[in-house]
């Protein structure tokens, strides 16, 4: 850049404005890493939970403990990009990041109010899912999470006519088709 | 008439810095720095100029060792470069 002295003419000043903009814009972070992650992470407990329930285990939701670690894990991952990526961070990242920790707050509180919604856990938590999801699709512009969305939207309205158990399987199924796939196809744009 | 251009944003590096921190919610020195193609010292004293103005927020923290210096537009400055770039069409009409 030359010396702030240069006089600009108004043309420059606007081709300025626009070549700036436009190399903000082009900032956006590879979070493909999030969705593969919590996307194994989910199927995993989820799948987990089906079979100690179908083993007759006592706690089969012990197996949700290992999404602890998995905060942790994210949370590092998180704290590493920022140091070594570029250092800025766009309005859209951080309204994505919002969105999911949000999400992931809810998902940690919602289980624990379980018996004042019938314990239709699963099936809310799809349905909130469907939105963030669905969100993420449009901020990042990338229509296999759009369509994620409506993948969870649809399962967590049909998981209301099954039991908790079979929930679980819906919720894997649900997870791998409507999250981790995008999730993958996401990885390989880059 | 013409509108008389904002002598603060009339400058090649502060337009620059203006321009990328509209479109962002924060970003560091090191970025700022980058994508400006501007020496460290130079950029220093423009954001003190925009921070001065009130245009810019500074905040400078520490990562690890590391001295980190983050910048964000304010509401004040963006209203200043909406009303800059007004004044431009102006004169591109013209």
């Amino acid at each position: 850049m030359k010396p702030e002295n240069d006089t600009l003419s108004p043309q420059q000043s606007l081709d300025l404005i626009a070549s700036m903009i436009s190399q903000a814009k082009g900032n956006v972070r590879d979070s493909s890493f999030y969705y593969l992650f919590w996307g194994w992470v989910l199927i995993i407990a989820h799948l987990g939970s089906f079979v100690l329930n179908k083993i007759g285990f006592e706690y089969p939701y012990a197996v949700w403990l290992i999404v602890i670690p998995a905060w942790i894990v994210s949370f590092i991952y998180g704290k590493r990009q920022r140091q070594t990526q570029k250092r800025a961070i766009t309005h859209l990242e951080k309204i994505n990041i919002t969105l999911w920790v949000s999400f992931g707050v809810l998902a940690i509180v919602i289980p624990f109010f379980g018996n004042f919604i019938n314990y239709q856990i699963n099936p809310l938590i799809l349905l909130v899912g469907s939105m963030a999801t669905m969100a993420s699709g449009v901020i990042l512009k990338f229509k296999p999470l759009m369509i994620g969305g409506v993948i969870f939207f649809a399962s967590g309205l049909v998981s209301f006519f099954f039991t908790t158990e079979q929930q679980s399987l819906i919720a894997a199924v649900t997870i791998a088709l409507g999250y981790l796939v995008p999730g993958y196809l996401l990885k390989s744009q880059k | 008439m013409f509108k008389e251009l904002d002598p603060l944003l009339h400058s090649q590096l502060r337009l620059a810095v203006m321009s990328l921190l509209l479109g962002l919610d924060s970003a560091e020195f090191v970025f700022l720095k980058e994508k400006t193609n501007a020496t460290a010292g130079n950029l220093s004293v423009q954001l003190d100029k925009l921070s001065e103005a009130g245009y810019i927020l500074i905040e400078k923290s520490f990562h690890g060792k590391k001295p980190l210096t983050t910048c964000r537009i304010t509401k004040k400055g963006i209203k200043a470069f909406e009303d800059y770039v007004n004044s431009l069409k102006g004169y591109i009409k013209s």
